[in-house]
Order: C-alpha cells, then structure tokens, then sequence
C-alpha cells in the first residue's frame, strides 16, 4: 500500500536527492584528495605500467577509483592478474590494494586476494 | 569559570549563519546564559539587525581593536535579555583591518564575565574566516541540505580539521524541507551527516517564520525557535533528543500518512 501512495505522490522518474548524494559523494573525494580524474587516469596508467614489470594483468578490468570512507579518502584499486598460458600452474588471482589520501602519511595496505 | 568561545561558520554565504548565531545568542541567553554575540563580518555588518540592535550601536570591534573605545563601550545590551551583548562589525572598513591575533585577545577577555562568546564567521575561507575561527574553543558548521553549501561545509571542516590546534566541529543542518526530503527530492539530514561525517548539534526546519522575525529583529517562533533552543541546550551540555520533523507535515504529507506513507 505504501508504495503505491509512493508512486502515486513521486515522480519515480525525479529522485534528484539521489542524483545530489551521487554527485557530491564524487565531488567530495576529488575535491579532498585534490586529484581530478584526468590525474588519476594518468596515474593509473603509470602504475598499470609499473605492474607490468612484474607481471601480467587485465589491462581492461583495471579499476582505480577514490572512495570516501567516513573522512578518510581512499584510493582503491582493483587490478586483475592475467590468465596465465605459460604456467598452468598458476593460479589466477588479483591484486588489490588501498592507499589512503587524507593524511600526508599514506599508506599503501595489502588486501586479501580475491578469489573470483 | 571561564566562558566558551563558539565560532558560527559555513563557507557559503546565504546559508543562515547569521540568523543562526543571532537566534543561538537569544536562545542561549533566555536560558540564562551570560552571553555576548561578535559580528565578524567586517564590512558587511547583519548580526545587529538580525538582533534588532541596529540603532543602539555607537563603536565596532575595530573601534576596539584600534583602541579608539574600550571593549566595554562597544557591547550594545540587547534590549529584551540584559545577560546578552552584542559586538557589532565596521560597516566603513574592511577585514584587513583586524588580525587573528586581535580576535583572540577580544575573546579571552570576554570569557572571563560571559558563559559563552559566539562569533559569526563571514562567507569564505580567507582572512574574515581565520579571524572568525581563531578564538574559537568549537566550531558550528551551518549547512543547507544542498550540494553547494554540503561541498562549502566539507571544504570548511577539511580546513578546520588541518588546523594547527584542531577544534570540535559540530554540524548544524539548516532548512530542511521535510516533504521535498520525503518526495527524494533533498538530501535528507542523514544524507549529510554521512557525506560530512561529523557530528550534528541540530536542525533547523525551513519555515516561512525566521523571515518574519528577521523582518522584525526578533528571535524565532514556533518550531524554528524550539530547534534553536534545542541546540542552545546541547551547547550547555544536555542530552536533547533531535525534533521530531514529521510531526506536523503539510496536507499532502498527513494525507501519505494517512496512507501508511513512509
């Protein structure tokens, strides 16, 4: 019952509140962390490149993204290793890691590896 | 005992920081607190007529500061509460004309005969809001539930939070409109206590009243001046529970309600 009066009463189509939260949540760690995608696009490829040193990864399903966490700043990133042909042995897996941006001591914390 | 130094900033101009200091002064003060208001906005004065003072002032806190009156000589009673003083700002000069440092010699002799000392902060981060904040024992964050004031807000306490001598910060959610939160069309008090993440002193709904009563110079009614009152008493130390802002909601809200809506 009480969704439809919901429905009845809001224009689904119109949820700006959510639009606002959205956009000042991006806003809020870009502005805190004082780096703009465009920096962070080209810190990424500068780190991918850097990995690359050491092994082999998915290129496409790299994700680097600022995270708010309370009113710390996190940098996360998700970076999927390779199959990999050569050595079957090998599992495939993932390095994952988060580097805080809030205080000038960042820290750069291992995560426990993703199993897909 | 000495008093507390409570500084009212936003950032963002227009967002009520200065209705809010001038309703926390009164409120403050009808609670039998021993309180003196200083407008920090040097320049553009607001506090005195906010305050219904406006005709009673003589010298300026730059009147103080360059020594042409004593401090004394510049707080104009209020004519309502007698324990409640205000410190108007220069109309003539500019921010300039006072430092940080003076700003902290006029508050720390201020505390000794008053229970607590706001200071409305101006717009912006530069020399008006470093001057505003120097004193200041806490800080009061005035926010409205709307993406530029919610980002000023941020920038604001990221400052205070690099401060050298970082200050409690509490925040302070100004008219919110409950059926717009409810139709998901403004961000809800929640929505910006979690994007800011620091702790909120109160909320003060929007409502047609703080116009009239700033028409008029005079504190708030109805639900405007509860909350107020409300975050008067926190600031004294009481645990008060938050208002109840679905109490009474226009027709289209009871009738939602009536509906088992929300």
């Amino acid at each position: 019952m009480s969704n439809i009066v919901d429905r009845f009463f809001s224009r689904k189509d119109q949820r700006s509140a959510k639009t606002a939260m959205e956009r000042l949540r991006f806003v809020l760690v870009t502005d805190r962390s004082q780096l703009s995608p465009e920096k962070l696009r080209e810190m990424q490829a500068e780190i991918i490149e850097v990995i690359k040193k050491y092994c082999r990864i998915d290129e496409s399903a790299v994700e680097m993204k600022l995270e708010l966490r309370e009113r710390e700043n996190y940098l996360v990133a998700d970076i999927p290793l390779a199959k990999s042909v050569e050595q079957p042995h090998e599992e495939p897996g993932r390095i994952a890691f988060s580097l805080q941006t809030s205080n000038s001591s960042s820290k750069l914390e291992e995560e426990e590896e993703d199993s897909e | 005992m000495s008093g507390r130094v409570i500084t009212i900033t936003s950032g963002k101009g227009g967002v009520g920081k200065t209705t809010t200091t001038a309703n926390l002064a009164m409120s403050l003060a009808s609670l039998e607190q021993r309180v003196v208001a200083i407008d920090a906005d040097i320049g553009l004065r607001n506090l005195d007529l906010m305050m219904g003072l406006e005709n009673r002032i003589v010298y300026d806190l730059v009147d103080v500061v360059e020594g042409r009156c004593k401090l004394k000589q510049a707080m104009v009673k209020h004519k309502d509460y007698p324990a409640l003083a205000l410190i108007p700002a220069s109309q003539v000069r500019d921010k300039t004309a006072i430092s940080p440092q003076d700003m902290i010699t006029v508050a720390n002799e201020l505390k000794h005969a008053h229970d607590f000392v706001l200071i409305d902060s101006p717009a912006g981060i530069e020399w008006g809001f470093k001057n505003a904040v120097a004193p200041a024992d806490e800080v009061l964050v005035v926010t409205n539930p709307e993406v530029s004031a919610v980002r000023d807000a941020d920038r604001i306490i990221g400052l205070l939070e690099a401060e050298e001598r970082p200050v409690p910060v509490r925040l302070i959610v100004n008219r919110i409109k409950l059926g717009m939160v409810r139709r998901g069309d403004m961000l809800s008090v929640e929505d910006v206590v979690s994007l800011l993440s620091i702790k909120l002193i109160g909320v003060v709904p929007d409502d047609e009243i703080i116009i009239k009563s700033s028409n008029e110079g005079v504190a708030a009614t109805g639900r405007p001046k509860q909350a107020f009152e409300d975050i008067a008493r926190r600031l004294m130390g009481e645990k008060v529970p938050f208002m109840n802002l679905d109490s009474n909601g226009g027709v289209l809200e009871r009738f939602r309600k009536l509906f088992g809506g929300g």
